[in-house]
């Protein structure tokens, strides 16, 4: 994991995120992060890819991959609407810095979270893999679900670099 | 570029010295003279430049390379491959038919990372070799490595390119045979038999074919394969963009590029998409 990710969640700085949406829930990235929100542009698939990476965009001329993080977190893809953006970001995979977009169903603000309303993600009652969230914040009567993004785009497969052609492993 | 493809060179000579060159009594017992000869050239060849190998040693061992292969699990007891699909596995990582593990060579690193090498600059390397006469490789590089010719096809919504250099023709799938082929995917072009592979089931579209379909016949090595297509647009010169990690197990894509609406379109890597269809086909079977 780079240096960036593992900002300790305890610190006491308020950290500031940008909240999105996904499904009911309310999910934050550091807007350290956030490059920008797009409207939504027309998106090529790519075929035999990863289930959760939705295709390519063009975003001012560079080509950038769009995952769905419904996908990721266990719930059904949405549906298109008014309110769906892509939210572009810097993330490491596998220690390499790369611009990538995310789906969000919409997107609320950037707004601050108090370090002291921070908590550690629950190991159980949680429907998603407690590693892709770093902490769990409170702001008035609602959970934010702060997102360690890095992990979120970790790559699972690295064990089998260089020991099996990755063509052998698609479907 | 230069600078990536010394090591790979620097290898590739050193294996023909190791490996190729006999010592001096086997060569003056086989009739060649005393002196080992590696000869290295290159040359402009279309959009690409062949930069080859050759020695004049020993040749590759079939029977320890299968033997070797077998005892790796990189092929079945009764398989019978071809030359080039034999020659093929020194380029695994780990594989090396010495015994003998010298200052020079012999550790079975090398011929992998040469190939990775070569993939990365988007170029093939092939061997030929035959027995007691010596072998060659073979390096195909593009010449451009930014702006390749492709021709712009398209399969039900999506655009994707196919790079020229690698295309042979285009003909248009005859409805006969597109109804005939139920078991068997093969057409007849003047006499050769061509197979023929639909992009529609390779990337799982999901509307019904279109009527008119094209195949552009396109060569990899010595493989001829058609692409079916639901329509050819035309030629296309583009910009690659490399693919983000993300995308590191899609490696029938070699790049993608910006079209003039501004959407994206894949770019086609051919030997990889064959090798994919290939794969997938033995594991429907």
């Amino acid at each position: 994991m780079p240096a960036s990710s593992v900002t300790n969640p305890m610190s006491t700085a308020p950290l500031q995120v940008l909240t999105i949406g996904l499904q009911d829930e309310i999910f934050a990235v550091e807007t350290d992060r956030v490059h920008e929100v797009l409207d939504q542009v027309p998106i090529t698939p790519v075929p035999n890819s990863r289930t959760f990476v939705r295709g390519l965009i063009n975003v001012r001329g560079k080509v950038v991959p769009v995952a769905d993080l419904r996908l990721r977190f266990g719930m059904k893809t949405g549906e298109v609407t008014r309110d769906t953006r892509i939210v572009v970001m810097d993330v490491f995979i596998d220690g390499e810095p790369t611009l990538v977009g995310t789906l969000a169903d919409r997107v609320y603000a950037v707004t601050e979270v108090a370090a002291a309303s921070m908590e550690e993600a629950p190991r159980i009652g949680m429907k998603w893999r407690a590693e892709f969230v770093r902490a769990i914040g409170k702001r008035k009567d609602e959970f934010i679900i702060i997102l360690d993004i890095d992990r979120v785009f970790a790559t699972d497969e690295t064990a089998y670099i260089g020991s099996k052609p990755p063509e052998a492993g698609s479907p | 570029m230069i600078e990536n493809l010394n090591d790979p060179l620097v290898h590739l000579i050193r294996n023909a010295v190791d490996h190729g060159i006999e010592s001096a009594a086997i060569r003056a017992a086989r009739g060649k003279s005393a002196t080992g000869r590696i000869h290295l050239s290159a040359v402009h060849s279309g959009a690409q430049v062949l930069i080859t190998v050759t020695d004049d040693g020993g040749g590759l061992d079939r029977d320890v390379i299968r033997a070797k292969a077998l005892e790796k699990g990189l092929m079945t007891a009764g398989q019978e491959l071809s030359d080039s699909e034999l020659f093929a596995f020194v380029f695994q990582p780990g594989f090396t038919t010495s015994q003998v593990v010298t200052g020079v060579s012999g550790r079975g690193v090398g011929m992998d990372v040469v190939k990775r090498t070569i993939d990365a600059l988007r170029g093939t390397i092939e061997v030929t070799s035959s027995p007691g006469s010596g072998t060659v490789i073979t390096c195909k590089l593009p010449l451009t490595l930014a702006i390749i010719d492709g021709l712009l096809v398209r399969v039900e919504g999506c655009r994707y390119v196919i790079p020229l250099s690698t295309i042979e023709e285009c003909v248009e799938l005859s409805q006969e045979q597109d109804l005939r082929s139920g078991g068997r995917s093969f057409l007849n072009i003047r006499d050769v038999i061509v197979p023929f592979l639909r992009l529609r089931e390779l990337f799982n579209a999901t509307g019904s074919p279109e009527a008119h379909q094209k195949v552009v016949i396109v060569a990899s090595g010595d493989v001829r394969v058609g692409l079916v297509v639901d329509q050819v647009i035309g030629q296309y010169q583009t910009v690659i963009k490399s693919l983000s990690i993300l995308f590191r197990e899609a490696r029938e894509f070699s790049g993608a590029t910006i079209l003039g609406d501004g959407t994206v379109a894949l770019i086609l890597d051919i030997p990889h998409l064959i090798r994919f269809a290939q794969t997938r086909e033995m594991m429907r079977k």
